[in-house]
C-alpha cells in the first residue's frame, strides 16, 4: 500500500487537492470514542470502527463525516488484482474519483460457523 | 476476538513480507527516493544560507546503551517458542557503555555545506558501529521499501550544530530472528567553536501503541508479529540539555517531516489528525479520505 499505491504521484495528486486525508490505528480510533467530548466526533469514530475490516480499510466520508463508501485494502484492491497491479491502481483512481459504495466481492471471507 | 484481531495482523505482517508491492518493486521505489527525491526535497526548501561542515576533534565522549523490555502478546508468543525463545531471553545490550572519540561523530555530518533544513543521507556502514552497541547484527540495507539512514540541519548558530536523523534497520539474531524498530530517531549537537559533541541521542519512539516488529524463519517455522520496546536507545553522558540562541532553526515537527519525506514518497500526501481532518473538511467543504490500519503506516513497525 504505501510503497505502491499511496506512493503513485498522481494518487498523491488527487488526495492532496480533493480530499483532507487522515489516518489512524484502530485502536487510536477507540481511544477517541472513548475519550472526546464531541458528540459529532465520536459518532464520526463509531462509524470508523464499525466500517473497518481487518487490516486496511479505506474510507470516504463526506465533509459532514457521513460515510460515502469504502474498500477493504486486501478484498477489494489486492487479491482481486494479484499480479496486475496497473488494473489496481486503475480502479483505486477510479474510486477517488467517484467513491461509490462498493459491490460485493467474491473474496468476502465466510464468517465461523456459515459453512 | 482478540485471538482472532491478533491473528489478522500476524497474517498481515506475513503478507507484507512475502507479498510483492502492489505496483512498483520495494527497491525500486527505495532506491528512486534515495537519488533524485532527495535532491527534489531539498530544491524545494527556501533559499537560506549555507553553513560550512565543523571538523570534530578526538575529544572522547561516552555513550551508554540501554535494550528495556520488549512486550506485547506476539512477543511473548515468540519468547515462549521452543524454536527461538531463548535468542530474545538471552538478548542484552552488546556494550552498555562505549567511549567514542569525537571525529567518530563526523559520520553524520554532511559532506559539503547545508542549509537548514536540508537532508543528507547517511552510509550505512559509517553508522554500523553506533547500532552495534545494541547488537553486532545489525543492517539498514533492506530488502524493502524504506531502508537507509538520513540526517538534516535542524538548528544553527555560529556557536552550535543541531542535526537531526532518522535510521530504519534491522537486528538479525543468529540469522533466524529479525527484530525491526519503528525507525530510530537521533539528535547530536555539536560546538563548531571547539569541534565538540555536546550530546548525542538515538532511541525508539515510544509515541504509537507498537514500535518494533519481529520475523522468525527456521526450524520452528515462520512467525510475525508486532510490540512494544522501552528505553531502547543510545545516549551520550553527562547530560547536556542547555539552552542555546539559534540564527536558524527548523520546528521539530517539520523536521520530522522532513526526514520522513525522505523515506516515504506517500509523506508528501498532507496527513491531519483525525480530528483536525474532520474540522477542516467541514471549513474547506472536501471529503475526507480516511485509512484505518492495523499497524503503523509511517514507520517500519509493520
Amino acid at each position: 500500500l504505501r510503497a505502491g499505491l499511496l506512493s503513485e504521484p498522481n494518487i498523491i495528486q488527487k488526495l492532496n487537492s480533493d480530499y483532507i486525508c487522515t489516518w489512524a490505528l484502530p485502536e487510536e480510533v477507540q481511544a477517541l470514542v472513548d475519550c472526546t467530548d464531541s458528540d459529532p466526533t465520536r459518532s464520526m469514530a463509531q462509524d470508523l470502527l464499525a466500517n473497518y475490516r481487518p487490516l486496511v480499510e479505506i474510507m470516504v466520508l463526506d465533509s459532514s463525516g457521513v460515510l460515502k463508501a469504502r474498500r477493504s485494502m486486501l478484498q477489494d484492491l489486492e487479491l482481486p488484482y494479484q499480479g496486475t497491479p496497473e488494473k489496481a491502481l486503475e480502479h483505486f483512481v477510479a474510486f477517488l474519483e467517484h467513491p461509490e459504495p462498493e459491490e460485493p466481492s467474491e473474496y468476502e471471507p465466510q464468517e465461523e460457523g456459515s459453512r | 476476538l482478540k485471538l482472532r484481531h491478533r491473528f489478522g495482523i500476524f497474517a498481515f505482517v506475513l503478507l507484507l513480507a512475502l507479498l510483492p508491492a502492489c505496483g512498483r518493486p520495494r527497491q525500486q521505489v527505495a532506491n528512486e527516493v534515495k537519488g533524485d527525491e532527495i535532491a527534489a526535497l531539498n530544491s524545494q526548501m527556501p533559499t537560506s544560507a549555507k553553513w560550512s561542515v565543523p571538523q570534530l576533534s578526538e575529544s572522547g565522549i561516552m555513550v551508554e546503551a540501554t535494550w528495556g523490555e520488549m512486550s506485547g502478546f506476539d512477543f511473548d508468543y515468540l519468547r515462549r517458542s521452543e524454536h527461538y525463545g531463548h535468542l530474545l531471553r538471552e538478548l542484552n545490550v552488546s556494550e552498555p557503555e562505549r567511549l567514542y572519540s569525537g571525529t567518530d561523530f563526523q559520520v553524520f555530518l554532511p559532506r559539503q555545506e547545508v542549509s537548514v533544513g536540508e537532508v543528507w543521507s547517511l552510509s550505512s556502514e559509517n553508522i554500523h558501529p553506533f547500532l552495534s552497541q545494541f547488537h553486532p547484527d545489525f543492517n539498514t540495507d533492506l530488502n524493502m521499501d524504506a531502508s537507509g539512514a538520513y540526517a538534516l540541519l535542524k538548528a544553527v548558530s555560529p556557536q552550535r550544530w543541531d542535526v537531526m536523523f532518522r535510521i530504519h534497520g534491522q537486528f538479525s539474531l543468529e540469522e533466524t530472528v529479525y527484530i525491526t524498530p519503528a525507525q530510530f530517531a537521533g539528535r547530536l549537537r555539536i560546538n563548531t567553536e571547539e569541534g565538540t559533541v555536546e550530546a548525542f541521542e538515538l532511541q525508539i519512539p515510544e509515541k504509537r501503541a507498537f514500535n518494533l516488529a519481529y520475523e522468525a524463519h527456521g526450524d520452528g517455522g515462520s512467525m510475525a508479529g508486532l510490540g512494544f520496546v522501552t528505553d531502547m536507545e543510545l545516549r551520550s553522558v553527562p547530560p547536556n540539555d542547555a539552552s542555546h540562541s539559534w540564527t536558524e532553526q527548523l520546528e521539530t515537527a517539520d523536521a520530522e517531516k522532513a526526514l520522513a519525506r525522505s523515506f516515504y514518497p506517500f509523506e508528501k500526501i498532507e496527513w491531519q489528525s483525525l480530528q483536525s481532518a474532520r474540522t477542516k473538511a467541514r471549513r474547506e467543504g472536501k471529503n475526507l479520505f480516511v485509512l484505518i490500519i492495523a499497524g503503523v503506516l509511517d514507520d517500519q513497525s509493520c
